[in-house]
């Protein structure tokens, strides 16, 4: 019998099957095409690259998400990691409130911070068995804590005009922000599609049993997918402040939702073992399509957060694997 | 020839319970060994000492001639032994190729990235090996539970070859349970194929398949070897012979307090389905009268219990309670139509550990215990003392803790709840398991005097013996569908009578 060898032709497949031509995907098309015909302002180069601009950190953030949801986990942590990393950001670099001038190194830092975050995240999940929802909503609130007793509640202004060029810089057309999105995307992708612990964290929500029976580190890798997604945010969060020009904890509010929104309108399911990295990035334009569509058409913000929400619930319904959880709590 | 196992006087007991004791058996190379044995024999136990889920606590194991200590499953699969368990070990949410080498990716890494091409190429090359006509990159959830099978036994015969192993050992657990009858002609074919590179040591309740199978069976009674016979002289006559024959002790059973039951008909199924679990039930309960329930795993008999309960629900058919057509969607109604059941996970299911006797043996009608608001104490404390008093169950008072009672006395608190709360029938799930010798005597005089009093009853129970003993009527499924029906009251059928319709 001759071997398959098709098992090359895996290589030859087209891109689109690749990512998984999937419902996302084309609803994200029909989504532009639909805006496109209501207003003649959206296919215009200058939104679009606003589009561009609109969506980067969130795919960052998603791109947190989407490693952890295939996990089979969650991260609430979101919007504190990253609004506390704004903070030292803002602190870190030439501002009004100290003397500091870390400049870019400000960068790093706020990753270290993250990382640290985000560490502990998955070490107290591993180490002492609490499920990721009550661990990362805790971290969550430690972090906004922290972050309002170090500002005492008030935005640092930052007047570092270099250290905004990562959020308003722009190499050729495109804004700074988005090719920094782009590079993460890649990263994470290759880790994800190309690394045994991509593989694992897959596994992961497939069936932890299965994998921690194979001799498998499942801690190790919990934990290390929790780092990676700290340290996403803490770069999230010294752009934040590059774009606002202040450190603000209040200012990524609704990130949380936003994120796993996206990771869940792509295709990720939120039971766990179920996705991939692009797919992340496809629900994050759709959700940024979706806003910037409806505040060019004059939707009024808060029906536009119903809308949302609506999508939301029908995407989880269509998607969640209900043999995973018997009884919905 | 020199065996490729053998494990020599292996011995093993748990709480309680002796499992194994002095089981010897031999695997030599390219041949398929059939262990046969009823539940509880010892067939699983010994199958995950060799595997390194439990350790022996006396006896050895040379695996070609070497002494082999085997502490964990991970040492098991560096010695050349895999196990295929009825509960499949393999992902669905992957690929084919990434599940054959879960665990194993740094024979594939290059520089810290995977080589998808090179784990592409070795999966093609080892499900040929194993006949699996199949693309590598194939998601495993779109595959029938055959190809997962034996994607799993591929996946072991690569660890093997990893492992350097030569002769490697795969010990199938219940592999057809949940196949149809051509896939079962593919394994098999694949299989006798396979042998040639592989031993396997096949467990089945089946011995039709076994004796159709195997090179060499081996049959295990009571944790003890029971015989070894070669393919030549084994048939299922011989392996049903060998599988039981204890004596029964009939006053252990109290028959001499057997009953004839009543006319009057509980409980009627008529023609009950539940898709994947049991067929076509129907028969009838009388007031007064002890049904065993015999059947090995797969037969359906906790599947048709659960759903006489409640938990799930049927398909098709007809449940008739005192003559009225009924529905029970839940164990709230199942109770209501007077339908009580006793799991035999008796300390997550049968009680509230943390509860006092008195609470537990209450629960179920504590409304009745009301008076305006409140719940009267004094009641409950009374009707538990009372309960106590009659089952002999030995507590200081009604105040005591469950978890601080013993095995036996804590299933008869079980038993006093649903006595106290009268219901017509009663479904018990193994009554007597991880019981004394003593306590179960005394709950079987408690099951003769609930019968007595009119309760009718289902039970299941650990032994042939055990459901032979109480039984005015046995009931035995196989496969979801009924297989006999003996009657027990004029005359007790003996074991080896029963077992030609269990197997």
């Amino acid at each position: 019998m001759e071997t398959k060898a098709a098992v090359l032709s895996d290589s030859e497949k087209t891109w689109l099957s690749k990512i998984g031509a999937n419902p996302s995907l084309i609803a994200l098309i029909v989504l532009v095409v639909f805006f496109s015909f209501l207003n003649p302002r959206f296919f215009t180069l200058s939104n679009l690259f606003n589009i561009l601009d609109l969506a980067s950190l969130l795919v960052i953030t998603s791109l947190s998400l989407a490693f952890i949801l295939m996990m089979g986990s969650i991260d609430l942590s979101v919007e504190g990691v990253v609004g506390l990393c704004s903070v030292v950001a803002s602190l870190l670099v030439k501002n009004f409130s100290n003397s500091n001038d870390f400049g870019f190194l400000a960068l790093v830092i706020c990753g270290l911070v993250g990382a640290g975050f985000g560490f502990l995240n998955g070490f107290i999940l591993s180490r002492f068995k609490i499920p990721s929802f009550m661990v990362t909503l805790g971290i969550g609130y430690i972090t906004t804590g922290l972050g309002v007793l170090i500002t005492r509640g008030n935005p640092v202004v930052i007047t570092d005009w270099n250290f905004r060029l990562l959020s308003l810089g722009k190499i050729g057309f495109l804004p700074f922000p988005f090719i920094l999105a782009l590079g993460l995307f890649f990263i994470i992708w290759f880790i994800s599609e190309k690394t045994a612990f991509g593989r694992y964290v897959l596994a992961l929500g497939g069936d932890e049993t299965i994998v921690q029976d194979l001799g498998i580190p499942t801690s190790k890798i919990k934990t290390e997918a929790f780092l990676i997604g700290g340290i996403l945010y803490g770069i999230v969060g010294a752009l934040l402040t590059a774009r606002l020009g202040s450190g603000d904890i209040t200012a990524p509010l609704g990130f949380t939702f936003d994120s796993i929104g996206a990771c869940v309108l792509g295709g990720i399911a939120i039971t766990g073992g179920v996705g991939n990295v692009p797919r992340a990035i496809i629900g994050a334009f759709i959700l940024t399509v979706l806003r910037n569509g409806m505040v060019l058409m004059g939707v009024s913000p808060y029906v536009q957060q119903g809308i949302i929400g609506v999508i939301l619930i029908a995407t989880v319904a269509l998607t969640i694997d209900r043999k995973k959880i018997k009884i919905m709590k | 020839m020199e065996p490729v196992l053998k494990m020599e006087n292996i011995s093993k007991t748990f709480p309680g319970v002796r499992a194994l004791e002095k089981v010897s058996i031999e695997v030599f190379p390219n041949e398929i060994v059939g262990l046969v044995g009823e539940n509880g024999a010892g067939k699983s136990t010994l199958m995950k000492i060799l595997a390194g889920v439990y350790r022996a606590d006396k006896g050895e194991i040379f695996l070609r001639g070497q002494k082999v200590e085997i502490k964990h499953p991970n040492d098991a699969r560096a010695l050349g032994v895999g196990m295929v368990f009825q509960e499949q070990a393999v992902l669905p949410n992957m690929r084919v190729y990434e599940n054959l080498f879960l665990g194993r990716e740094k024979f594939f890494v290059h520089r810290g990235t995977l080589d998808q091409k090179l784990m592409m190429q070795e999966a093609a090359k080892i499900l040929e090996e194993v006949g699996l006509e199949l693309f590598p990159q194939v998601y495993v959830h779109e595959l029938n539970f055959m190809e997962r099978q034996m994607v799993e036994i591929a996946r072991n015969i690569w660890l093997a070859r990893q492992a350097q192993v030569t002769y490697p050992i795969i010990i199938l657990d219940e592999p057809t349970t949940v196949l149809e009858e051509e896939e079962i002609e593919r394994l098999f074919n694949k299989l006798k194929e396979l042998k040639k590179k592989v031993s396997f040591v096949y467990i089945s309740h089946r011995l039709k398949e076994v004796v159709e199978l195997c090179d060499r069976v081996y049959v295990l009674k009571d944790g003890q070897n029971a015989g070894c016979f070669s393919h030549e002289e084994v048939s299922e006559e011989l392996l049903r012979s060998r599988m039981v024959g204890r004596e029964l002790h009939e006053e252990y059973y109290l028959a001499s307090r057997q009953r004839k039951p009543a006319e009057k008909v509980v409980l009627e199924l008529r023609n009950c389905t539940k898709k994947g679990a049991f067929y076509d039930i129907s028969f009838r309960l009388h007031q007064g009268e002890i049904l065993s329930l015999c059947g090995t795993v797969g037969s359906g008999k906790e599947e048709l219990c659960r759903a006489l309960y409640g938990e799930t629900k049927l398909d098709s058919g007809e449940i008739w309670i005192d003559g009225k057509r009924v529905n029970i969607n839940s164990p709230t109604q199942a109770f209501a139509l007077g339908i009580g059941y006793i799991s035999e996970d008796r300390r997550n299911e049968g009680l509230i550990l943390h509860l006092p006797v008195f609470e537990n043996i209450t629960l179920p009608i504590i409304h009745r215990l009301v008076r305006g608001f409140l719940v009267r104490r004094e009641e409950q404390f009374r009707l538990s003392q009372e309960m106590m008093n009659k089952l002999q169950i030995k507590a200081p008072s009604p105040s005591v803790l469950c978890l601080n009672l013993s095995g036996g006395n804590q299933q008869k608190v079980v038993i006093a709840k649903w006595l106290l709360s009268q219901v017509k029938v009663l479904i018990m799930s193994h009554p007597t398991r991880g019981v004394d010798v003593g306590a179960k005597h005394e709950i079987y005089a408690l099951i003769r005097e609930m019968a007595e009093n009119g309760m009718a009853m289902i039970i299941m129970g650990d032994s042939f013996e055990e459901d032979i003993g109480l039984a005015n009527r046995i009931i035995v499924m196989k496969d979801g569908k009924i297989s006999g029906m003996l009657d027990a009251t004029e005359s007790k059928p003996a074991p080896s009578d029963l077992i030609q319709y269990v197997v």
